[in-house]
């Protein structure tokens, strides 16, 4: 850890929890003080408590975890994988794949996915040399939970923008849609509804996912004779 | 409570501390980092800074200011001071006086008697040696701002209790009354029609709460339709 304090760019707390989109003071870690924190706090348990934290800005801040979210997003990359693997179209990565976009900047969508031929060498992707993956996603997918504010999704999208992306998923369970930004631009924004089929553009060319698939529940009939469990 | 045993196990965040502090997120400082800040850094901030700050549990915390809070602290402030002055009972100091209450804890009240007694060779005014001193006033007097919470005055009551202030009294602009507090739980509410009681603090000292919200009014217009 860091003996020197460095300087905080920000002036005060509001500042701070203004640049992370007003996300709730709970989930933004108050050591490193905001603003002066470095991708290597990330890989400190005693910093992050071991949860999953993003860096923006010097900025920790814990990701709002969420069952419902949690569990769509591993099915959206199941949903994904399906499609990719038997091409060995390139590599997907879950909740806990951390991109650094910067030195101060490292974000971890809930899915994400990279083609092969996107990097210099595809083995980089596979077992990277450091803790962080040095390139843009080509896919970012976010699943929204209950405390993600709208700001802090938003200021996200232009990040991903800035840093490459090439296409951006925002998966909202309780309007049961998905906003696509083609390069996490919000110029080009669609809407897929149920009904809609979802595509991958170029990123993952001939893809097809009815946005149906993704919320339909799955679960079977509750059994007989058992009680419910509160 | 939930949130009890989840702070237990992760490390703390800005919303641990902003509850502690009991202060908007808007005045607490990241420069130096929270929780590191000391008396030197304090002296910095208050020599270059922008704002006036307190420091507490080695933060620095800005102090709101507000035009109608500073005129009902300048004002109160007059008035005891004509008192302390008349009667030579010590020093009355307005917003502009810091004291260390103990070490890494420096408030700013909006005004404060200092009572000889607790300067055993007087008071320093010439080259003093440090922006702020090391004695806790008799009494502590704060306009409460809007973004002052309950949770912060609570606590800063604690403090000039145990640092040995005797009398503090909360004004409240919004509901017109004063609160009294002779401990950080004995509190006495006066209102418009009652009188402030300087105590043993300030023996024989009386002062209407009506007397603290006069509020200045400008003449009426001399004119024609006046009357003579």
């Amino acid at each position: 850890m860091a003996t020197t304090a460095a300087k905080s760019k920000f002036r005060t707390f509001a500042d701070a929890l203004a640049r992370v989109g007003d996300v709730p003071a709970a989930r933004v870690r108050l050591y490193p003080a905001p603003g002066t924190a470095t991708a290597n706090d990330l890989l400190d348990p005693a910093i992050t408590g071991g949860r999953g934290c993003e860096l923006v800005d010097g900025i920790l801040v814990e990701k709002d975890v969420g069952a419902r979210a949690e569990y769509l997003a591993y099915w959206i990359g199941r949903l994904i994988g399906r499609f990719v693997d038997p091409q060995n179209l390139g590599a997907l990565f879950g909740a806990q794949g951390p991109f650094r976009f910067k030195l101060d900047l490292v974000r971890m969508p809930d899915v994400s996915f990279i083609r092969w031929d996107s990097v210099d060498d595809p083995a980089d992707l596979e077992d990277p040399p450091g803790a962080f993956i040095d390139y843009p996603p080509d896919l970012a997918v976010e699943v929204f939970s209950p405390g993600n504010t709208p700001r802090e999704m938003a200021i996200k999208l232009q990040e991903y923008a800035r840093a490459g992306v090439k296409l951006v998923w925002y998966v909202d369970p309780e309007r049961r849609d998905v906003d696509v930004y083609p390069k996490g631009r919000t110029k080009g924004k669609k809407t897929f509804r149920e009904g809609d089929v979802l595509d991958g553009g170029a990123v993952l060319p001939g893809f097809a996912l009815p946005v149906a698939d993704i919320f339909k529940s799955r679960a079977p009939a509750k059994k007989p004779g058992r009680r419910g469990r509160k | 409570m939930a949130a009890t045993t989840r702070r237990d196990r992760t490390p703390p965040t800005v919303g641990d501390l902003l509850d502690a502090l009991g202060v908007p997120a808007g005045r607490v400082r990241l420069d130096p980092p929270p929780g590191r800040a000391t008396e030197r850094d304090w002296v910095d901030q208050h020599v270059a800074g922008d704002r006036p700050c307190e420091l507490v549990a080695g933060t620095l915390v800005e102090k709101p200011m507000g035009w109608r809070e500073g005129w009902l602290g300048s004002h109160i402030f007059a008035l005891i001071r004509e008192y302390v002055v008349r009667h030579n009972l010590g020093v009355m100091v307005g917003d502009g006086g810091p004291y260390r209450l103990v070490p890494g804890l420096i408030r700013l009240p909006d005004a404060a008697f200092v009572s000889w007694d607790r300067f055993p060779d007087g008071p320093v005014f010439e080259s003093p040696e440090r922006p702020y001193i090391e004695v806790a006033p008799d009494l502590a007097v704060e306009v409460i701002s809007e973004s002052n919470t309950a949770r912060e005055m609570g606590q800063k009551l604690g403090e000039y209790f145990k640092a040995g202030v005797r009398l503090v009294w909360y004004v409240e602009p919004d509901r017109k009354e004063v609160g009294v507090y002779t401990s950080p739980k004995k509190k006495a509410t006066v209102g418009l029609d009652g009188v402030l009681d300087g105590g043993k603090v300030l023996p024989g000292f009386t002062l209407p709460v009506a007397a603290v919200f006069d509020y200045p009014a400008r003449p009426a217009p001399r004119g024609k339709k006046r009357p003579r």
